[in-house]
């Protein structure tokens, strides 16, 4: 007959850790004993029965106080029932070492700590809420304002343009882009516009000298714009601004001076001669000095 | 989880929600007596959503699509039901277990419907300090990271249990009423501001 019925086990069955059992048995010996495997052996299957036998027993004691979970104490009294009583103190001085242990561990109950009274701990945590929303709403920083980019320079197209900024007070300006194949000559422009960084903007016109021409504009900062408007040959666009007699110059002053700000008109021409495009101007500027500052144009 | 942008796609009522951030119900348990006794068995047999293994769980596991929520059904006719988002779901859903309960056969009655719980998540969008937190709120705190990520705090008043992660997301449970999980984010979220972990 197989050793192994004897205690009820068959070898699949799970047992104590070989190794642990080992380390403890040695620890309780003189370095120089060694023990055979058999006997390792031996006193694993024994303790595995004396583990299987103090479970029945405190299984029993449990029952007969009609609950569900062995506690500790059934464990001591099944000790008892079975004859190990010179046991119970240690294994008690144990179960009191296990319990001090696990005291402060995670898993240990809900309740282990000393706390405060219920009315005592709503109070506590009332007033730790109450001091939290006190520092976050007197320390609360200011909300960042957005920063606002400069806005994109339109780019000049070959049509005709109404730009309409009624934000902006603006001189009423008749420009003529011509697109004719000549010799540039850069032109610095100041322009004062809100919310640009400075730019220095190079208007290429022909036959004229470079010249500078201030716009002044209310409560903005001055900026320089650069803006170099060349086009691939042979269609190069220009800002044509033709030569001014001066009765032309004081029209266009006095123009400037009684009307309300208009949008800009881009006149566009291709083709035509300096001349007429002269003449139209001419006669724009003057129909503007006559029709005073009351009528839109 | 809900989407992440529903919370802010309808404006917030700053008078009741001071944060800005409204709570998303998750889950409603509630509870009803349907006020007769039940064959289990006989329900698990006729039902086809209805699942029913004694040796694992002596109740009757019924589930229906729309309001998408699970029903436990007992033999005394104690019935729970869970899954929904929303009180007037968790009431339909028990409603709708209720009437096929009784197109099996059983007088099954209506009878002290009650939310049990409620389930709420929200998001603040900023990482906490859980370290600094459960130690400046020990009584109220439990944080073991090596057992479970998120430190679990139980607010006094009202009566809830808070989830609170690393990440910013926050789970509320153990309410009765919705408002109850609202007043508790808002009591919380100054203590989150106050640890907010601050990014090198």
């Amino acid at each position: 007959m197989d050793p192994m019925d004897i205690v009820g086990k068959s070898k699949e069955d799970v047992s104590l850790p070989k190794s642990t059992m080992v380390k403890i048995i040695k620890e309780m010996l003189p370095p120089d004993v060694r023990v055979a495997r058999d006997a390792q052996d031996l006193l694993v299957e024994c303790c595995v029965e004396f583990i299987n036998l103090l479970s029945s027993e405190s299984n029993e004691v449990c029952s007969r106080e009609e609950k569900k979970t062995i506690a500790p104490e059934h464990v001591i009294k099944a000790l008892s029932d079975l004859g190990f009583r010179e046991y119970i103190e240690e294994v008690y001085a144990a179960y009191e070492q296990h319990k001090l242990e696990t005291l402060d561990s995670p898993k240990a109950g809900k309740f282990t700590r000393i706390e405060m009274t219920e009315e005592e701990a709503v109070a506590e945590q009332q007033r730790m809420f109450a001091e939290a929303r006190a520092r976050m709403n007197n320390g609360a920083p200011k909300p960042k304002e957005p920063e606002q980019e400069p806005p994109q320079l339109p780019q000049a197209q070959p049509q005709l343009q109404l730009h309409t900024e009624p934000q902006q007070p603006m001189q009423s300006q008749v420009q003529l882009h011509s697109q004719t194949q000549h010799y540039l000559q850069p032109q610095l422009q100041l322009h004062h516009q809100p919310q640009q960084l400075p730019q220095v903007q190079l208007h290429s016109q022909p036959q004229l000298q470079p010249q500078v021409h201030l716009h002044p504009q209310p409560q903005l900062p001055p900026q320089l714009q650069v803006h170099q408007q060349l086009q691939q040959p042979p269609q190069v666009q220009v800002h044509q601004q033709p030569e001014v007699q001066p009765q032309e110059a004081q029209l266009q002053s006095s123009a400037q001076q009684t009307s309300q700000p208009q949008p800009q008109a881009q006149l566009q021409s291709q083709g035509h001669s300096q001349a007429q495009l002269q003449a139209g101007l001419l006669g724009q500027l003057q129909t503007q000095a006559q029709t005073g500052p009351d009528m839109d144009s | 989880m809900a989407e992440p942008g529903l919370e802010d796609s309808q404006p917030v009522d700053l008078s009741k929600h001071p944060s800005g951030i409204v709570p998303t119900l998750q889950n409603i348990v509630s509870t009803v007596n349907l006020d007769c006794k039940l064959d289990l068995k006989a329900i698990a047999l006729q039902a086809r959503n209805a699942e029913y293994n004694p040796k694992r769980f002596a109740a009757v596991i019924m589930r229906i699509r729309e309001p998408k929520t699970t029903a436990l059904i007992f033999a005394s006719g104690k019935m729970v039901c869970t899954g929904a988002k929303s009180e007037q779901q968790s009431k339909l859903a028990a409603r709708k277990y209720a009437r096929i309960i009784q197109k099996l056969g059983f007088p099954a009655k209506f009878k002290d419907f009650k939310i049990q719980n409620i389930v709420g998540s929200c998001d603040v969008k900023f990482p906490i300090r859980l370290e600094g937190l459960a130690y400046s709120h020990g009584a109220f705190s439990s944080y073991e990271p090596e057992l479970f990520p998120g430190l679990i705090y139980r607010m006094k008043q009202p009566k809830i249990v808070l989830l609170i992660f690393v990440s910013g997301k926050i789970v509320l449970t153990g309410a009765k009423v919705r408002e109850e999980t609202y007043t508790a984010f808002e009591n919380i979220y100054p203590v989150l501001a106050e640890f907010r972990k601050v990014q090198q």
